[in-house]
């Protein structure tokens, strides 16, 4: 970064400047907006609006989902990992392609074929109807509209980490007497630690933030299955923008801190790493 | 085995020589220690071993010398159990280990990029396989600083992989492929990652450490001054098959086979020796001669010099300096030889003609290499000395 060293190709300034340009456009102003909106009310209304009962209730909905949607991801997205970087098999192109379609999907038309599908009278619904399971319109439906969005991210955090772990890491771990699980345990979950924290934090900050996919399938009843974002939603068509932005505004900082305890996790494990300390 | 692990050292300084005593006191002379009989085994199409066979004494520090693809790491890696053998046997003192997986077979890896656990101090990865055995507490945290102390890394416990030299890291990689006291050490180009001035030390380091230990190991490089200066025994592979075996100094001074011969010191092949004065003997003008430059003197015209009829003249093409002496290519008889000059003798310039003499030359004759020396050094009547 610094001026004095010349790299390969120069434009520091230019660059930079390009960055923090965009970075101010897209993100920083428009969250300072929310501030600016939020601030029109008093603390003391402020406060009222982000604790009143129904929106607490959408909290709770939100983070229970987001939080047990992201640690299946988590699981499901190491094992998906695990097999596309250990293993060749026909279609594995193929299958590794598919990984980024939850990306591609509009989200409207996931949430409409994921609600289809699992209402009672659906196909999916049918089967676990007759175990009196109800998936659509209920915290298992959002749970699982937030699995269909969050597993990109998980997968293509990890896949480019585990092709780095040296096949010798478990041959030496294996040489010194350990099995299969405990190599998995102590060596190669190490390895690839940060890579799924950082994938379980952004699909965690996705699913919170997530509104297309799941409202179709969530049912939207008041107090038990209605999600954060859906509060914000209810509040902007009745023009109470400063309502809607302050539920926004406590979801900012929910984000905020999930991804600034990833940032603190990475960059310690990242000093490990570079052996700077 | 059992016996080795169960005792445990007391004090770290005398670490070594404790060890040392055990595997001294369960020593079976003379018997192999390890024994590879008839190993083969292909990947594909590739077969990287041949009919391997060799044994290795108890105690003794053994190279596996060849060039890259010559099967060295192959056996290696067989050894250790990480492959198996198409067909052939292993055994390791006495005890056939064919079917003994690797994590069962009581042997001592040191990996060529050391692979140490980057999320570990130096302190848990020496301690990886004594936690994976289950010891007690107190006697990993006593075994691993006494490991520390051995290799000479005291205070480093607390650090990471990353914050380490490369001569550190092969330090900590040693102590922890020693701490579960393996019955076998097996090293795989062992200083091929280190810098040059580092690896000169660390050989004479490790060598040391592996006497002191007193552990039988293996090791393989690519790197014949390495294998000569550190190695016991030296077991040279070509194509997947065991070439050579013996002593350094054996093999340096009679390599025997014709391989050998041109991978061994610093050979120059020269076609028809029978042309060069003192050679006359070899009549066959298609044979092929391996030189070293320690087997010609180079003198200046002017100096005198005592054989000079068994001697040639040539010119200097180039002169490389190598430090303690130059290295001079000649031409004579419009091939090029390879001579050394001391840097304390009367500079030799390119251009200048010189005066060759060759003391000596191997001679190949299909797989074999025999001596042959210059008519001046020999009686009449002997002509070929083995």
């Amino acid at each position: 970064m610094s001026k004095n060293t010349k790299g390969v190709i120069p434009g520091f300034g230019i660059s930079f400047g390009i960055s923090v340009s965009i970075l101010s456009l897209i993100v920083i102003i428009p969250l300072c907006s929310l501030i600016v909106f939020s601030s029109q009310l008093s603390i003391s209304d402020f406060w009222e609006i982000v604790t009143r009962p129904r929106v607490i209730a959408s909290y709770k909905v939100s983070l229970v989902t987001s939080f047990t949607a992201s640690v299946i991801n988590a699981v499901m997205g190491l094992i998906m990992a695990w097999v596309l970087v250990r293993y060749k098999f026909p279609g594995k192109r193929i299958l590794d392609g598919m990984i980024e379609l939850p990306f591609a999907l509009p989200t409207a038309v996931a949430g409409i074929s994921l609600a289809h599908l699992t209402v009672s009278e659906g196909p999916v619904g049918a089967l676990f109807a007759k175990f009196g399971i109800d998936i659509a319109y209920t915290n298992i439906g959002i749970t699982v509209a937030m699995v269909f969005i969050g597993i990109p991210f998980v997968v293509r955090s990890i896949q480019p980490v585990l092709e780095q772990v040296e096949n010798e890491y478990e041959e030496a771990a294996f040489i010194m007497g350990a099995g299969r699980f405990e190599t998995f345990y102590r060596v190669v979950l190490p390895e690839i630690r940060p890579a799924l924290i950082a994938g379980f934090t952004m699909a965690f900050a996705r699913c919170l933030g997530e509104y297309g996919s799941v409202v179709f399938i969530a049912g939207n009843k008041p107090y038990e299955t209605e999600i954060a974002p859906l509060m914000i939603m209810g509040e902007l068509q009745e023009f109470d923008y400063p309502a809607a932005t302050s539920v926004a505004l406590t979801m900012l900082v929910m984000a905020f801190v999930i991804l600034f305890i990833n940032a603190v996790f990475q960059s310690r494990a990242s000093a490990i790493i570079s052996g700077i300390r | 085995m059992t016996d080795i692990k169960n005792s445990k050292l007391t004090d770290s300084a005398a670490a070594g020589t404790e060890i040392e005593q055990k595997l001294q006191a369960s020593d079976s002379a003379g018997q192999p220690y390890v024994e590879l009989r008839h190993i083969n085994k292909s990947f594909g199409d590739f077969k990287a071993s041949d009919d391997v066979s060799f044994t290795v004494g108890k105690g003794s520090l053994v190279g596996l010398l060849g060039p890259s693809g010559s099967g060295k790491t192959t056996i290696l890696r067989i050894l250790a159990g990480l492959e198996t053998a198409d067909s052939g046997e292993i055994y390791i003192n006495g005890k056939l280990v064919n079917n003994i997986p690797a994590n069962k077979r009581g042997i001592g890896f040191v990996f060529q990029s050391y692979a140490l656990f980057r999320y570990m101090t130096v302190f848990d990865n020496i301690a990886f396989g004594l936690r994976t055995k289950k010891a007690p507490k107190d006697e990993i945290k006593e075994k691993v600083n006494s490991l520390i102390d051995l290799v000479g890394l005291t205070g480093l416990n607390k650090r990471y992989p990353n914050q380490l030299s490369g001569g550190q890291r092969q330090r900590v990689a040693f102590a922890r492929a020693l701490a579960t006291e393996p019955s076998l050490l097996l090293l795989d180009e062992p200083f091929a990652a280190i810098d040059a001035k580092v690896r000169q030390e660390l050989r004479s380091w490790l060598k040391d450490l592996i006497q002191r230990v007193g552990i039988t190991s293996i090791f393989v490089t690519h790197d014949q001054s390495e294998a000569i200066e550190v190695a016991d025994q030296i077991i040279i592979t070509n194509h997947g098959h065991v070439e050579r075996s013996g002593s350094p100094i054996e093999i340096y001074s009679n390599p025997e086979s014709s391989f050998v011969t041109k991978f061994i010191g610093q050979p120059t092949i020269i076609d028809n020796p029978g042309i060069f004065n003192g050679f006359s003997k070899i009549r066959e003008s298609r044979s092929t001669a391996v030189l070293r430059p320690e087997f010609i003197s180079v003198t200046k015209l002017n100096e005198p010099f005592r054989y000079n009829i068994t001697s040639e003249t040539g010119i200097v093409e180039k002169s490389f300096f190598r430090g303690g002496d130059f290295e001079l290519k000649v031409r004579v008889h419009d091939q090029l030889l390879t001579v050394n000059r001391p840097i304390t003798q009367e500079r030799i310039v390119p251009g200048e003609e010189v005066r060759i003499f060759i003391r000596s030359l191997y001679l190949l004759d299909g797989d074999k290499a025999v001596t042959v020396l210059n008519d001046s050094l020999t009686a009449a009547e002997s002509t070929y000395v083995i």
